[in-house]
């Protein structure tokens, strides 16, 4: 058990955390931000994806203490909850790149991370940058596309 | 019956729009409620399954003192619990087979549950079902289906005296005549492995015995059939199953049917330990014990005219369905009889069907259900066939297609396929790939040593089970001397306020069709209301749900079943606002038209009022009211699709309605690594009525996907011990968005007769499809006859 | 799949981190950028009693190009090396073999110096290194030692690390003026372990190859030096002949198993195929 300080999507937070529990489960239970979701717990799906430093990260793969003194980004980040959708949400809506929104916010917070990044990433970029990412609703195509559109890819 | 929209009111209409999704923005934003979400009782406790490491064994002694003494244990369930608080599960194939929620004696696959430990979280139940002991006495091991049908094969269900637990044949016309007249005969075997959709969500369970019932939460998926099956095996009336779904589901794709065994083994431990109980599934599990699809192997012979006329059809289909028949297996095996033809105009059939355990997991619904198994046999025999013949496969495709003018056209096996024009799909799709200049572009290819292969696939799509299928199983003998059971039917409520706002509630449990903005798309035309003003509850309850043994989400059954239902009940509404409106406007309730939000006298625009001013007056001052107008603005409808059970000759409509898939698939193998790259990708749907475009093509999509990972990628594999190889994403390997190829996607809709809005299920189409298109073209790119599933690098670098 | 109860420490030095090795010696574990280590952790297949996490450790995480080498801090994630230019440009096998590594999420996280002690056989950074024929500096209560790859890589999983050691920095050697690299793996999808990975660097004088690294990962238990097939390439200019006689020797020299997506028959022929594409790529792109 220790303490554990932190920035949570702007707010700072402080909380009892055993050693051993995961950032997946410190955001979901401890923090009852459910919009991160656990799908492997090996690092794999990319559905757990948050981003720590600006950085996206699998927080299924990190122990919440780890977190100590850095900023966490979820995909409750995104936009404000009495506010419009951010760009990058409202363009998968308009694209039909979400289906069960299991695997959404993962990759929300991933295709964020690319965005913030300067440069106009090329299609194959985007499609490698989900291949970090299971869905098995969309077939990925309309979520490449709607990633494209607000990066200004070629088409 | 033309192919092409012809909507039954030429008015545009919602439905028929590409509308954007109601769901999308909580999903979006992070606030959806999925299963593992939810909190809904205090005191729950979080429960970690001890599960067998063996394939095959006696279960000794049980000593869960260490695990008992950890802090913040609760309890510990076993076997015998189980076995003293339930009934084994119903089966298809009657008691001989033994299964419980939790092994009692004998564990028969690697995982299958043998203790629930209970605590305060997962992690510390995790803690002590590590210190549970349990002794076990191996047994001998049938782990793929060659030992299992071994003379000397260990029987998982020894009254049953086989690990052959079902085996029926079936005659249709005359196959002799028509194998005795061929000029050419093919005849092949196949094998399609087992696979599984796995959503990424896993199963989830909040279970609580109290008072001699059960509340359960679970991301449950239908059919709900299994509710009768899972309140018969608590041994408590179905009413005292209370069953609830939450809002969301993280995908299905047929797994969380098998949820409900779930809920009976937690709500066991529940009653034993007296708190209610959390199970949330992790991945390890998922991939272990949750549900696979079959592993089916069939050999198939075809006979053929000089001509290419496919004259008959023998098919000898065996499912594996693992250790248990778990309901609604082997529907697996069943599913397709009717339509077992496919798309060809063949009327001789012959067909044995078997079902065999093996020390693997139980089997279940998985996207395709019996599609994918059929058509990697028969798609793949039909290339095998023109490769042979020397006829073009979209030629020998064209000559045996079912045509337009034979609609309705009743199949050998007694599917009725209710409308399609089959050749203008497949000229679309060879339209859309460019099918001339692709052999030229591969007899080019060919002749510089690439290796660049043509693949097509036809196939017929059905959706909305007859529940009846099943008891093809039996004998016509059998079947008189039970119940029957056929059709499919659907529920739907529907209330409007006295606001005028309109709430329906469906048990179509959705995960991620867009059940919710399609019903309103639905509702809001017949009501002349516009969507926003439409709230479509999905989330499930058994207490309160307008619901039946077939509602939920499987066989593609929503745009057929469900927004029939919804139509429906929008329809009975609206009869009743028309009533309302017409003693206040001077007319009769036919002369009423609802639009815009008003009600108004057709031809007379002035002469209107809003519905918002109906409802307020229906609600304030019912006491003025007579006949329909008084009934109310709150009802519940049944719609009923009829299909009939099977006949004395074992023929079954086995669907209501049947769409069709025409693909092309392109493919270019490196002659060096013998990696497989899908070049392009065409797929021609006819579904009937769209109701909303945007969101077919997704499923469409997302179906191809599953495919392609059957064709490629996915296999799950167990050693001769029956431990599973694939256990972890690490192995088992679903496709990314770097293996999938830019699809093009086009729909012809030849309308159902069947339905209200002409809509027919879709979803399974491509799932079906793609493993044989993607075969098809890597046997035309190596010209061998043979490809196994999934065409690894592996595998196609042994046929280099 | 949770952990097994762990007790976690967050030394802020590396003296400190080395004094908790010391005093526990095998109840603990290092965690880098736990991501091969935390899975182990949720599947209970690793339990230790103690982890030592040097995520607090100042100053392990610099990139410096020097002496010869692109000089790696172990605590360096490789996203961040991914996208050092000066890096990349000194050693252009990382600018080819990193984007293979994972993805982009768990680069971010991962750590050089915790891929080259996690040991896979099948990883890129451990394959480059052995390529290159680099090395490691381990630190221990008794200071620092460089050790070279081919010391430190022992067995599948296995590194020359003892209980009380931590790797400190990672060297690649950087060749400068006329090195030419190429990589080529093959992997059931994108991002997954290879099936086969080739790494090859050559220096190439007047169109002749002078100097040739060759490596292959995945075909054996520990990233293996292709220095027979390497031999091959020297004097020759990267010829059909000499790829051919390069791609037999390769062949040759390895003794690959079967595992779950390729057996060892198919293994050997693509690593011969890959030592084609290596060096053809290694060649062109050397002098530019």
């Amino acid at each position: 058990m220790r303490e554990l300080s932190l920035t949570v999507n702007g707010r700072a937070v402080r909380e009892h955390v055993d050693d051993r529990l995961l950032l997946s489960d410190f955001l979901r239970h401890s923090l009852g931000l459910r919009g991160t979701h656990v799908g492997c717990e090996h690092g794999v799906c990319g559905a757990c994806t948050v981003q720590l430093d600006g950085r996206a990260v699998r927080s299924c793969l990190m122990l919440a203490a780890q977190a100590e003194g850095g900023h966490v980004e979820t995909v409750e980040s995104l936009a404000d909850p009495e506010g419009p959708l951010s760009a990058l949400q409202d363009s998968f809506r308009r694209h039909h790149a979400l289906q069960c929104g299991f695997c959404t916010p993962g990759i929300l917070m991933s295709a964020a991370e690319l965005l913030a990044v300067a440069g106009r990433p090329t299609r194959r970029e985007i499609e490698e940058l989900l291949s970090g990412h299971l869905c098995r609703c969309t077939g990925y195509e309309s979520i490449v596309d709607a990633i494209a559109e607000v990066a200004g890819t070629e088409a | 019956m033309a192919t092409r929209t012809r909507p039954r009111e030429q008015a545009p209409g919602h439905v028929g729009r590409s509308a954007l999704r109601v769901e999308d923005d909580a999903l979006l934003r992070g606030q959806g409620w999925f299963i593992d979400d939810l909190d809904p009782l205090p005191n729950i406790g979080c429960a970690a399954v001890v599960r067998s490491p063996y394939a095959h064994a006696r279960i000794g002694a049980i000593d869960a003192s260490a695990a008992l003494a950890l802090p913040g244990v609760i309890g510990v369930v076993t076997g015998a619990d189980v076995a003293e608080h339930s009934r084994p599960f119903g089966s298809a194939l009657g008691p001989g087979i033994v299964h419980h929620a939790a092994a009692v004696d004998i564990a028969r696959y690697v995982g299958e549950p043998v203790c629930v430990v209970v605590a305060r979280d997962r992690y510390l139940a995790e803690d002590a079902a590590e210190r549970v002991l349990v002794e076990y006495e191996p047994l001998k091991v049938a782990a793929s289906v060659e030992t299992a049908l071994a003379e000397d094969a260990p029987l998982l269900h020894p009254a049953l005296g086989s690990n052959v637990v079902s085996d029926r044949s079936f005659s249709y016309g005359d196959p002799e005549a028509a194998f005795a007249s061929a000029a050419h005969v093919v005849r092949e075997r196949f094998r399609h492995p087992r696979s599984s959709a796995t959503p990424v969500e896993c199963y989830g369970v909040i279970a609580q015995w109290q008072a001699g019932g059960v509340t359960a939460w679970a991301n449950f998926q239908g059919p709900f059939t299994l509710h009768g099956v899972a309140a018969a095996a608590l041994g408590i009336p179905a009413a005292k199953l209370r069953l609830l779904t939450p809002s969301e589901s993280g995908g299905s794709f047929g797994t969380k049917a098998a949820v409900l065994h779930a809920v009976v083994l937690m709500a066991i431990a529940s009653r034993c330990l007296g708190v209610p109980v959390r199970w949330t599934e992790d991945r390890n599990e998922h991939l272990l014990a949750a549900s696979m699809a079959t592993e089916r192997t069939s050999e198939v012979e075809a006979a053929f005219a000089a001509d290419g006329r496919l004259l008959g059809l023998r098919l000898d289909l065996l499912d594996d369905v693992g250790a248990y028949v778990r309901a609604p297996e082997p529907a697996t095996l069943y599913r397709m009889h009717g339509c077992l033809t496919g798309a060809y105009d063949v009327q001789d059939l012959a067909v044995r069907s078997r079902v065999v355990v093996s020390n693997r997991s139980p089997s279940g619904l998985n996207r395709g259900f019996g599609g994918p198994q059929l058509y990697s046999a028969l798609e793949r025999t039909m290339h095998i066939a023109a490769r042979r013949l020397g006829i073009d496969p979209a030629e020998l495709a064209r000559r045996n297609l079912v045509r337009a003018r034979q609609m309705p056209y009743r199949a050998a096996a007694g599917a009725v396929y209710d409308s399609g024009d089959y050749e203008a799909c497949l000229d679309r799709a060879l339209e859309l790939a460019g099918y001339a200049e692709l052999r030229a572009e591969q007899a080019e290819a060919r002749a510089s040593g690439r290796l660049l292969g043509i693949g097509l696939a036809c196939v017929v799509e059905p959706s909305v089970s007859n529940m009846g299928y099943i008891t093809l199983v039996e004998s016509a003998e059998e079947r008189a001397a039970g119940l029957p059971k056929s059709g499919n039917a659907e529920g739907a409520t529907i209330t409007m306020g006295a606001q005028g706002g309109v709430t329906l509630r469906i048990t179509t449990t959705p995960q991620g069709q867009g059940h919710r903005t399609v019903a309103a798309q639905v509702a809001a035309d017949v009501l002349g209301l516009d969507p926003e003003q439409i709230d479509v509850r999905t989330d499930a309850d058994t207490a309160a749900n307008p619901w039946t043994v077939s509602s939920g989400n499987y066989s593609s059954r929503f745009a057929a079943m469900g927004a029939s239902a919804v139509h429906l009940a929008a329809t009975r509404l609206a009869g009743r606002l028309r009533a309302l409106a017409a003693p206040l406007l001077g007319c009769e309730p036919d002369d009423v038209e609802l639009t815009g939000g008003q009600a108004r006298v057709r031809g007379d625009e002035e002469r209107s009022v809003s519905v918002r001013r109906l409802a307020g007056g229906a609600h304030w001052h019912p006491s003025d009211l007579t006949g329909e107008a008084a009934a109310g603005l709150a009802l519940t409808v049944t719609y009923t699709l009829p299909i009939s059970p099977p006949d004395d000759d074992d023929r079954v409509n086995s669907s209501a309605c049947y769409g069709f898939v025409a693909d092309v698939c392109v493919v270019e193998i490196d002659p060096d690594t013998a990696e497989v790259a899908v070049r392009s990708y065409v797929t021609v749907h006819d579904a009937g009525r769209l109701l909303n475009p945007l969101l077919a093509d997704g499923q469409v999509r997302g179906g191809l996907a599953h495919g392609l990972g059957a064709a490629l990628l996915e296999e799950h594999r167990y050693d001769e011990d029956g431990n599973l190889m694939t256990a972890t994403f690490l192995d088992y390997l679903p496709p990314t968005a770097t293996e999938l190829p830019r699809v093009v996607s086009a729909h012809l809709e030849s309308p159902s007769p069947l339905t209200p809005l002409g809509a027919k299920g879709l979803g399974e189409g491509t799932t079906m499809s793609a493993p044989a298109a993607i075969a098809n073209a890597v046997a035309d790119a190596l010209g061998v006859d043979r490809v196994d599933l999934p065409a690894t690098p592996q595998r196609i670098w042994e046929l280099l | 799949m949770k952990p097994s109860p762990l007790q976690l420490e967050r030394p802020r030095s590396l003296d400190e981190a080395l004094a908790l090795l010391a005093e526990h010696g095998d109840d603990a574990k290092l965690i880098a950028g736990g991501q091969s280590l935390v899975p182990l952790l949720n599947f209970r297949l690793a339990a230790p009693a103690v982890l030592v996490d040097l995520g607090a450790v100042p100053a392990l995480a610099g990139i410096e190009v020097a002496g010869g080498a692109v000089r790696v801090g172990a605590m360096c994630s490789q996203r961040d090396l991914e996208r050092h230019a000066a890096a990349l440009s000194a050693c252009p096998l990382l600018a080819l073999a990193l984007p293979y590594v994972g993805h982009v999420a768990t680069r971010n996280r991962g750590t050089v110096g915790g891929s080259i002690a996690h040991a896979d056989a099948a990883a890129e950074l451990p394959l480059l290194l052995q390529t290159l024929a680099g090395e490691v500096e381990v630190t221990g209560a008794a200071g620092a030692r460089l050790v070279t790859s081919e010391a430190f890589f022992v067995s599948h999983l296995t590194s020359c690390l003892e209980a009380d050691e931590i790797v400190t920095e990672v060297r690649f050697p950087s060749g400068g003026a006329g090195w030419g690299a190429g990589f080529a793996e093959v992997a059931p999808r994108h991002g997954d372990y290879a099936v086969c990975a080739v790494a090859c660097a050559l220096r190439v004088e007047d169109g002749v190859v002078a100097e040739a690294r060759l490596g292959a990962g995945a075909v054996s238990d520990r990233p293996l030096s292709l220095t027979a097939a390497a031999e091959v390439l020297v004097g020759s200019r990267c010829e059909p002949g000499a790829l051919e006689a390069a791609t037999e020797a390769a062949r040759s020299a390895i003794d690959p198993s079967d595992g779950m997506h390729a057996s060892a028959e198919y293994r050997r022929h693509l690593t011969g195929v890959l030592v084609g594409r290596a060096a053809a790529r290694a060649y062109a792109t050397a002098g530019t």
